[in-house]
């Protein structure tokens, strides 16, 4: 069980986000409406944004802390980040995409346990076919799951993903979403998942964290928000199921 | 996508007929300097003592430009292609600034910038230098008339490099440079290859400003486009000469650019 906590808030542009959330390998579903902070949460736990405070903790590493004028950079956070559009590189195939974060870095693998690990990693997300595809030429759900198996394979110690299902239609997202609670459920850490979607929240058992204008409204179990929506948007999200 | 007949046969007769003309008139020069030259004289021109130092100091100087223009201005694109500043917007429209101004202005510019009675000319001349009609005056105007086209060409390219893709690179494990070496340039690489061969294209051709600000001195200052000039005054048929193996240069450089951007490399293939 890895116990890990976020507080951080930004000032950019005239947007404010002030977020502080907790949690356990249960995975965590951060809603809330268009503009409300998800993706920049997402992206300050990464570290890719500039926090004007912030705490970052997985487990007993300290990622942030700007009191301590702590600031591990991105790269050597151990956080697996899969965006919305999934952001897979274009001009390297898909074992190429998978292998990449194993060529790079602290984290570089030798070339045969690179092959060993990404053949490994592929056949489990059932990618093995695709090995030598570009990855332009891929379905969305089969970019998907490219860009898991990419995140996956550096074994990170959290995994954040935004609106995973977002880009594919209304019967792929059913079958994609149950790979998807199959693997986080074998991924068996930390993670925080984007989504508009309350059956990617029943799905994979997630806690939910509503954001809204940059601020957690509320926080708690499916049920929890069903008993006592604290918005309107909190009780349109949990009826739409 | 089907064919649709929107314009009427009449219009669209007078179209082509237009279309042919401009056709016409774009390529027929080219084609009266081809079938009107003799392989002798091409043999004649080649062996002119003019020839081989007048291209020397244009392949010279526009390779040299062409490394300064790249070195000082991929990082300037990579800017423009990501800020969503005001100041860039203005920044990009001074970039363009060359594009419009007649070569000639260039040239005056530079002068009033770098002779003995410009800007910095008497300052530098105090250092012992001096730019006016010297091989750096070559470079130097062939940097400021041609460095726009690849900083255009190259922000376009840094444009397809969405910015998620550079983030999900740094969470796998990639610094910011190597972010950016392995996998902003190669995304954009193809566009890149097409600025500097724009602007290497529009270096060699270079005329106007090289003219007033460097002179056209054989072996030194004189371009190829410089010779055509100097040979027209005394041999016309020298003159095509060079303008044929300018045109030569040309056209396989347009034949790259066309080429490039359809080069896509190709997924490696499975093992058997």
């Amino acid at each position: 069980m890895t116990a890990w906590s976020a507080s951080v808030t930004v000032s950019a542009g005239g947007f404010d986000l002030a977020l502080s959330i907790e949690g356990d390998d249960t995975p965590v579903a951060l809603i809330g409406p268009n503009g409300s902070g998800k993706t920049t949460a997402l992206r300050a736990i990464a570290g890719a944004v500039a926090v004007s405070d912030a705490r970052v903790e997985i487990g007993n590493r300290v990622l942030d802390c700007t009191e301590r004028e702590i600031h591990v950079p991105m790269q050597d956070r151990g956080i697996g980040y899969v965006p919305q559009g999934y952001g897979l590189f274009p001009h390297l195939t898909v074992m190429e995409n998978v292998e990449f974060g194993l060529t790079v870095g602290a984290r570089r693998d030798s070339a045969t346990s690179r092959t060993e690990r990404v053949g490994a990693m592929l056949s489990r997300l059932g990618c093995e076919s695709l090995a030598h595809r570009r990855v332009d030429r891929l379905s969305g759900g089969e970019q998907q799951r490219v860009a898991l198996a990419r995140a996956l394979v550096m074994e990170p110690d959290m995994l954040l993903l935004d609106e995973p299902l977002a880009a594919l239609d209304a019967t792929r997202r059913r079958a994609v979403r149950l790979f998807l609670a199959e693997q986080l459920s074998a991924f068996g850490r930390p993670c925080i998942l984007v989504t508009h979607d309350v059956r990617d929240v029943l799905a994979l058992g997630a806690t939910v964290v509503v954001l809204e204008e940059g601020a957690v409204s509320q926080t708690g179990s499916l049920e929890a928000l069903r008993t006592s929506p604290a918005s309107d948007f909190v009780r349109e999200f949990v009826a739409t199921d | 996508m089907t064919n649709t007949r929107v314009l009427p046969t009449p219009i669209v007769r007078i179209g082509a007929l237009f279309s042919v003309t401009l056709i016409g008139l774009l390529v027929l020069p080219f084609v009266a300097m081809v079938v009107t030259t003799p392989i002798a004289d091409l043999r004649a021109g080649a062996a002119h003592p003019m020839f081989a130092p007048a291209l020397w100091v244009s392949l010279k100087t526009s390779m040299t430009s062409l490394s300064i223009t790249m070195v000082l201005g991929t990082p300037l694109a990579w800017w423009l292609a990501s800020s969503r500043s005001s100041a860039a917007r203005v920044i990009e429209v001074l970039v363009d600034l060359p594009i419009v101004i007649p070569p000639a202005v260039v040239g005056v510019a530079l002068l009033q910038t770098f002779g003995r009675q410009g800007l910095l000319g008497p300052s530098l001349e105090s250092l012992g230098v001096s730019v006016p009609f010297t091989g750096t005056a070559v470079v130097l105007a062939q940097v400021i008339v041609s460095s726009p086209f690849f900083i255009q060409a190259c922000a376009n390219a840094f444009r397809k490099v969405e910015p998620d893709m550079l983030l999900v690179a740094r969470t796998l494990g990639a610094s910011p440079s190597v972010a950016f070496t392995r996998v902003a340039i190669p995304i954009a690489l193809p566009g890149l290859l097409v600025g500097a061969s724009l602007c290497w294209a529009r270096a060699l051709g270079e005329f106007g400003a090289t003219l007033l600000f460097a002179g056209n001195m054989p072996g030194r200052t004189q371009t190829v486009p410089l010779a055509i000039f100097s040979a027209l005054e005394a041999d016309v048929r020298l003159a095509v000469v060079f303008s044929l193996v300018l045109a030569a240069v040309s056209t396989i450089l347009l034949v790259g650019i066309r080429f490039i951007p359809s080069l896509r490399r190709s997924p490696r293939r499975p093992p058997t």
